[in-house]
């Protein structure tokens, strides 16, 4: 096809690549490297880390090869993503039995729009139970050795997932991404903003403004609503539906994960949100049925 | 209003300064209703000389029967051949002295002879708003033309000024120095004419967009610098217009220009005759790369008035992929319209055809083919 077309200097899954490059260097730094030279691990740590996203990325080339997927999004980088959200010390035979489950879904499923990384992470929360937040820790933080200041947790030294766990990452992401036209802004920004100001009304509600500082800088949940929840594929297409989808994900992120405390709650609310949506839509298709049904009774008691 | 976009366009694409004349077709296809005509085979005609109720000949020649061909529309037509003898022989001189300004408004419209042109006028008016921008990507007929006819154009604007007494408007766009350039030295003279600049973006050349943006009052009389140019010959010369403007142009040529041609020339004669070729992988598209239709096979067609421009771009490798939901179709759409359902669920949607939603997609979907159903695409 060569009719005129937008110059695209970037492409989004790109922007995605590069994010996760770096994300993924700062987590070989912070659960490896800090790890080996402190002498808390030995340097399989480094094994360890990579195999969860290479062998997701190889699984998708794979999956893209001999299915002759030609979507806008590679399967690689949606492994990838799954692999980015997934806690260090997930056994690696899960991580590929959910991958496999994933692929599944986006073959039968696709059309139907709804956010497969969040519900596969949720899957994965039932398959691992209560044992979900002791996941995320790497051998120094379970050692409990060092006492991080405010600074250091907000340039990353927190509990996390392989490779989310600096906030200032988080932001440059966000900064990122935002430049580019086809990233949908309005979801990121409103369950952003959603999320930020409900916790701050949750805080004054119940007087303690740590409740506040302790989760709005959760690198894990900026990852998840800036990088998941605005996902193309998985997503609302017009203006209000997804200012309102991404205002519902950051009210519920609240109320999972600092009010009934889930590590894991933004992504609940990434599926609870869809459920809403799926609902929502079915009700319209509904209404919409109706109303035609009734426009062709008048127009047949008109004829009559 | 939906905000209008300016187009990322391939600025080395550049047109010729001047006006390029291909005014001497060895042969001329009309198409024509046979059974309104009159003529014999090998009969001489002159130029001008009405050959059917709505058709004159655009050149001198002898009739050499009738051949079907295909016009922009992509619909084949029978057509009058005639061989031009390159005389440009008239059958008198029917040039009018009188002033523009000195005719009645009965004379002004009787003298109108495109009837689509002459219903505009007999419809009651207040504000004349006549646009002189170019909306497609490298097509410049309407700069050409004002920087051609210039004179003329203003002295047809300040007559519908003075016969119909309203306020005439001349939106040029900001981005044609040229156009306002060709103007200059008669501003004092037509001073009455207001010009309003708009900035260069897409579909602004548009009746819809354009009023909407100058705040035109609803009973108001469009027309285009094409038309006015049209009105002109209709009036001062009192015959109808032979030539047209159209623009080749395109990064597969090595001379984009706009050429002024007889109305019937076949369009594997220009290319023969104007055309030199980068390369031979190329796509052909008729009236623009937005709005205009890709065509296979060009050996048939014509040019007929609807025809403004053909655009010669070299094949482009990338390839479509399957939607990616982005939305992005949808946000650009000037009529609010979703065309992810002509793609996905192939409902077929009453758009502008302005292209945008190709444009934009991401994913080099081709939406237009699926909302037009066209094979070619």
């Amino acid at each position: 096809m060569s009719r005129l077309h937008k110059k695209i200097w970037l492409k989004l899954p790109i922007r995605y690549y590069i994010i996760m490059i770096f994300g993924l260097l700062f987590g070989l730094y912070k659960n490896g490297l800090l790890l080996v030279m402190n002498g808390y691990s030995d340097k399989t740590v480094f094994i360890h880390l990579l195999l969860m996203p290479l062998s997701g990325f190889i699984m998708g080339l794979l999956y893209d090869k001999v299915g002759h997927q030609n979507n806008y999004y590679p399967s690689s980088l949606y492994l990838l993503l799954l692999a980015m959200i997934m806690p260090l010390n997930l056994n690696i035979f899960i991580y590929l039995g959910l991958s496999c489950l994933f692929l599944v879904f986006l073959f039968f499923t696709s059309r139907w729009s709804y956010n497969l990384i969040a519900f596969v992470k949720v899957l994965s929360l039932v398959l691992v139970g209560s044992q979900s937040i002791s996941l995320y820790y790497n051998a120094l933080e379970t050692s409990g050795a060092f006492n991080y200041n405010f600074l250091d947790t907000l340039i990353g030294f927190q509990p996390s997932a392989i490779y989310t766990s600096s906030f200032i990452l988080g932001i440059f992401a966000l900064i990122f991404l935002l430049f580019d036209y086809y990233y949908k802004k309005e979801i990121a920004l409103s369950s952003l903003v959603s999320y930020l100001l409900t916790l701050l009304i949750l805080a004054l509600v119940k007087g303690n403004i740590l409740i506040f500082i302790s989760n709005a800088f959760n690198s894990l949940i900026w990852f998840t609503l800036t990088l998941i929840g605005p996902l193309n594929s998985f997503s609302p297409v017009y203006r209000r539906t997804k200012i309102i989808y991404g205002g519902l994900i950051g009210i519920l992120t609240v109320l999972f994960s600092s009010y009934l405390n889930y590590y894991d709650g933004a992504f609940l609310a990434i599926v609870f949100s869809d459920i809403c949506r799926l609902i929502l839509t079915f009700f319209a298709f509904l209404m919409s049925k109706q109303t035609k049904n009734k426009k062709i009774r008048l127009e047949k008691k008109e004829i009559d | 209003m939906r905000k209008l976009v300016a187009l990322d366009k391939d600025y080395t694409i550049k047109l010729k300064s001047d006006i390029c004349a291909g005014i001497a077709p060895d042969l001329i296809f009309l198409p024509i209703d046979t059974a309104s005509i009159n003529l014999k085979l090998n009969q001489k005609i002159n130029m001008g000389e009405q050959i059917s109720a709505e058709r004159v000949s655009p050149v001198s020649g002898t009739v050499k029967g009738l051949k079907y061909c295909t016009i922009n529309g992509g619909v084949k037509k029978k057509c009058l051949v005639i061989e031009n003898d390159l005389e440009e022989k008239r059958l008198k001189p029917v040039s009018s002295r009188k002033k523009l300004t000195n005719l009645t408004q009965q004379e002004f419209i009787a003298k109108i002879k495109n009837n689509t042109l002459r219903q505009k006028f007999q419809k009651p008016f207040t504000e004349v708003i006549i646009s002189g921008i170019d909306d497609e990507p490298y097509v410049a007929n309407e700069a050409f033309m004002q920087k051609k006819y210039a004179r003329e154009i203003l002295e047809l604007l300040e007559a519908i000024r003075v016969l119909f007494q309203v306020k005439v408007t001349l939106a040029l766009k900001t981005t044609d120095s040229d156009v306002i350039d060709s103007y200059a030295n008669y501003w004092g003279t037509y001073n009455d004419i207001e010009l309003k600049m708009v900035d260069d973006l897409y579909l602004i050349g548009q009746e819809e967009f354009l009023t909407k943006t100058l705040n035109i009052a609803k009973d108001h009389l469009y027309l285009t610098t094409t038309m006015v140019y049209e009105l002109w010959v209709n009036i001062k010369k009192n015959r109808t217009v032979l030539e047209q403007l159209i623009t080749i142009s395109g990064n597969a040529i090595e001379n984009p220009q706009v050429l002024l041609v007889k109305i019937g020339s076949s369009i594997p004669w220009i290319m023969a005759n104007f055309l030199t070729f980068k390369s031979s992988d190329y796509d052909i598209y008729l009236n623009g790369m937005m709005q205009g239709k890709l065509v296979s096979d060009i050996q048939n067609y014509i040019v007929d008035e609807s025809l403004n421009s053909l655009i010669f771009m070299q094949k482009d490798k990338q390839k479509s992929q399957n939607c990616c939901s982005c939305g992005a179709c949808i946000e650009i759409c000037p009529k609010h319209l979703n065309p992810m359902q002509a793609y996905k669920k192939k409902q077929k949607l009453k758009c502008l055809n302005c292209g945008l939603c190709t444009y934009i997609c991401p994913a080099y979907i081709n939406l237009r083919k699926y909302i037009d159903g066209d094979d070619d695409e």
